[in-house]
């Protein structure tokens, strides 16, 4: 049976975990790169200069902690490489926005303009069908942007008017269930490679495609986005929670071990007490 | 101005979300309220605007491209009036009417994804399952990779095998059938746990991305006034709370109702 003031102390006691490194930042642990994480980032790296790309932002505000710093530290790639970026979300209509702030913000910094080196395309409904679509035109299924701008004549667009044959790599960020059809009815049919960031809950659901090869990079919750932000170079949001994350996931290990102690502990003190007989 | 506002709404509605830990209170119940009925709202508006309208009302009935020939195509009616007519769900007596689109959305639906999904999530993946498809990149490298690869491939067969006889209800798990689905849902176990222990992670990472933004998103000149706010809030929430729970109980179901 667990007291209140227990449970309050356990809150207490990740609170402080949280909260503490971000106070005090520190630099300890670093984020080696798994195999996984590498097979994004490689691919990025290999492509040439005015290769295109597609990025899905298929998740939503729930899981911007995990996805939105993978974004970010993907974009950062993609454009120091001078590689075109083609943004989409077909997860939930929420999305889009956080697309849109991200390849503005980044595009920024980078001296990109939208339309001309990136754009975000908004959402649709039906995936499979929509996907199906974009392999073969991206304008008869998007006539405008997702900030309504006619995309007839966007020069993005006109240099790759559909997805088969035109991009050399697909990432899609997901929140939810939204690998399996872009692998099933884009990378597939397409045969353009696709690599996955995801959630840290879905990470051993999605681990059977990178397994099979189906997709060639795997960026799990915030440890993958953190490792990719180290590949970049540039440190951010995934990396400085890193340093609470490690130490609240130390502090779980703790309470299981002492959980587990004092669970056995009362067990053997019960045996003592009733003399030892079952 | 509209930053610094917004900092100091959202630290409070942080808060107010985080005040259910200590337990259910009318703070918590306005900030999920408030965001149900926001997110509704956006989406719902987000839904018309990037959907709606360009690909029906744009397409069959106006011109949404000031500076673009306008040619109505009226095959789009067709989705229009299947999807409006989704919509006599809400009407009981012509409600059997939804069913003509949901017929078209199962049979379309399908059809059209046997062939992919049957590509993709059955045939390539039993082919990865066997040890030598797995081998195929590892033949000819050095056996300090080869062997490692080799256990890999041969522990991730043995796992599908045991998984799948686990699942087969056909015969009784007795004998060799019996063993091997015991070692199936130990198999189980185990996948379970990495899903526990990821879920953990992903868990944690929404709060340090909640604590994050307290503590080093919001701007500097907003910066201590969102821990001020939040403080306050912290301390009306407790407050409350005490309050609340000072009160004689018939009072306090007095106030309840």
């Amino acid at each position: 049976m667990v007291r209140s003031w227990e449970r309050y102390l356990l809150y207490a006691l990740i609170a402080f975990a949280v909260f503490l490194p971000l106070i005090f930042p520190f630099d300890v642990w670093p984020n080696l790169p798994t195999r996984e994480v590498l097979g994004v980032f490689n691919t990025i790296d290999n492509l040439q200069p005015g290769d295109t790309i597609v990025v899905a932002v298929d998740f939503d505000p729930s899981s911007e902690p995990e996805l939105y710093p993978m974004l970010l530290a993907v974009l950062r790639h993609a454009f120091s490489k001078d590689i075109y970026v083609i943004g989409i979300n077909l997860f939930g209509p929420a999305g889009t926005g956080l697309g849109v702030k991200a390849l503005t913000d980044v595009g920024g910094e980078m001296g990109k303009t939208d339309g001309s080196d990136y754009v975000m395309l908004g959402f649709k409904p039906n995936l499979p069908a929509v996907i199906s679509q974009l392999n073969s035109d991206i304008k008869e299924m998007y006539r405008s942007d997702a900030n309504g701008r006619p995309t007839a004549d966007m020069p993005i667009l006109q240099r790759t008017p559909k997805l088969q044959g035109n991009i050399k790599y697909m990432v899609d960020l997901a929140a939810g269930e939204t690998v399996r059809p872009w692998v099933a009815y884009g990378s597939a049919p397409g045969g353009y490679p696709m690599g996955a960031g995801c959630t840290a809950v879905s990470f051993a659901d999605y681990f059977s495609f990178y397994q099979s090869g189906q997709i060639n990079g795997l960026m799990g919750g915030l440890k993958a986005a953190a490792e990719y932000e180290e590949l970049v170079g540039e440190k951010g949001a995934a990396s400085a929670g890193m340093n609470s994350q490690s130490i609240v996931h130390a502090l779980l290990v703790l309470f299981i071990i002492i959980g587990n102690v004092v669970f056995f502990r009362s067990l053997s003190l019960k045996h003592v007490g009733t003399g030892g007989g079952a | 101005m509209a930053a610094f506002i917004g900092t100091w709404i959202a630290a409070g509605l942080t808060l107010m979300i985080l005040s259910f830990l200590y337990k259910d209170n009318p703070f918590f119940r306005f900030a999920e309220h408030l965001y149900v009925g926001v997110a509704n709202a956006y989406i719902v508006w987000l839904v018309w605007a990037t959907i709606v309208l360009p690909d029906f009302i744009g397409r069959v009935f106006v011109n949404l491209d000031p500076n673009g020939a306008f040619t109505p195509d009226y095959w789009f009616l067709i989705p229009g009036i299947l999807g409006l007519i989704m919509l006599t769900r809400m009407v009981p007596a012509i409600e059997w009417m939804s069913r003509w689109a949901l017929a078209f959305v199962v049979g379309w639906g399908a059809g059209f994804v046997i062939g992919p999904v049957l590509n993709s999530y059955l045939l390539a993946q039993v082919y990865a399952s066997f040890p030598w498809v797995n081998m195929q990149p590892y033949l000819g490298a050095p056996a300090a990779e080869y062997v490692p690869a080799l256990i890999n491939a041969i522990i991730l067969f043995i796992c599908v095998v045991t998984v799948l006889v686990y699942f087969f209800f056909s015969y009784e798990h007795k004998g060799v059938i019996g063993g091997t689905a015991k070692i199936g849902i130990w198999v189980l176990m185990v996948a379970f746990g990495a899903s526990f222990g990821s879920t953990v992670m992903a868990r944690i990472s929404l709060f340090i991305g909640r604590a994050r933004f307290l503590v080093q998103d919001a701007e500097p000149a907003g910066h201590a006034f969102s821990i001020l706010l939040t403080l306050g809030l912290l301390i009306a929430i407790i407050a409350a709370v005490i309050a609340r729970r000072s009160l004689p109980p018939a009072e306090e179901s007095d106030s309840a109702e």
